[in-house]
């Protein structure tokens, strides 16, 4: 989807980012077997995810960064080191799933995208817990945070291709 | 666009095997099972081989408790915000380890004889 009005580009980020924050606090409450901080089911890149397929680059930093200030604050994790970690595994991410779509287009589905983007995620929170602890016994969780982020990742691309066609009337 | 494409089964599986492969990777060694090793900011700063209830400083700072029993560990009381490392449990497994980042505290089983003092630089695993 191309956006060539500003405004209406500007509402549509704001939008999304709104449903980010939402999911974000609602995720933060639910239980997540891995002590990991930053680690969470990721049902946020939800938002990520449809803007890194259906709009653009910029779109989908502007959205990821968005929507962990945002949900950062109102969860009062702002500032905080888990909350760091998750903003720059988000990011990654985003990055990483527009990358792969304007690479592949039609070749790749929604699954593909939304799981790589999981993987990345987690690949690179762990990285980053490693760096700061310095000690790589902590690439012990990565499978483990792996198979839970394929589970939300097929949640997320379920939802994504069901919500495309409606996206699209806006 | 839709769920599935054309290439997402090649990059699930790749995904699915890479777990895999980590997840195997790993070979317990059951024999160092013995000594816990507390590293804080990446040194290693307490040795614990006893059961007992033992408290972790920093520069004079108490940062957390932790409670040894039958070569198991877990972290008592901690100084930090999300508790994380409480919540974590008993460790058991020697490839794992209790993390606490903003103490910047990792609580694992020491494995191998310290390399660091016998000339080597790093080690892979």
């Amino acid at each position: 989807m191309r956006i060539k009005n500003k405004i209406f580009r500007q509402v549509t980020i704001g939008i999304l980012i709104a449903i980010g924050a939402a999911l974000y606090l609602i995720e933060s409450l639910i239980f997540f077997p891995v002590p990991l901080p930053g680690a969470r089911w990721g049902f946020s890149n939800l938002v990520v995810l449809i803007t890194a397929v259906n709009i653009g680059l910029y779109e989908t930093l502007m959205v990821s960064i968005g929507k962990s200030v945002v949900g950062g604050l109102i969860s009062g994790r702002f500032g905080n080191i888990g909350f760091l970690i998750g903003l720059v595994g988000s990011v990654g991410a985003g990055i990483g799933m527009s990358m792969v779509h304007r690479v592949f287009k039609k070749n790749m589905g929604y699954m593909g995208i939304s799981s790589i983007g999981a993987f990345l995620n987690n690949l690179i929170q762990i990285s980053l817990i490693s760096l700061v602890l310095k000690n790589e016994l902590v690439f012990y969780y990565l499978p483990y945070m792996t198979f839970l982020g394929i589970i939300s990742a097929f949640i997320n691309a379920f939802i994504s291709a069901n919500i495309e066609g409606r996206f699209k009337e806006i | 666009m839709k769920l599935f494409g054309k290439y997402d089964f090649v990059v699930l599986s790749v995904i699915i095997f890479l777990m895999f492969f980590l997840l195997i990777v790993r070979i317990p060694s059951r024999d160092s099972l013995k000594k816990i090793a507390v590293e804080i900011n990446g040194k290693e700063s307490y040795i614990f081989d006893k059961n007992g209830i033992y408290e972790i400083k920093n520069n004079g700072k108490k940062l957390m408790t932790i409670e040894i029993l039958d070569h198991k560990v877990r972290v008592l009381r901690s100084t930090c915000p999300d508790k994380l490392c409480v919540k974590s449990g008993w460790l058991k497994n020697s490839n794992a380890a209790i993390v606490c980042v903003p103490n910047r505290i990792v609580i694992h089983y020491k494995k191998f004889p310290d390399f660091k003092r016998s000339g080597i630089d790093a080690y892979t695993w």
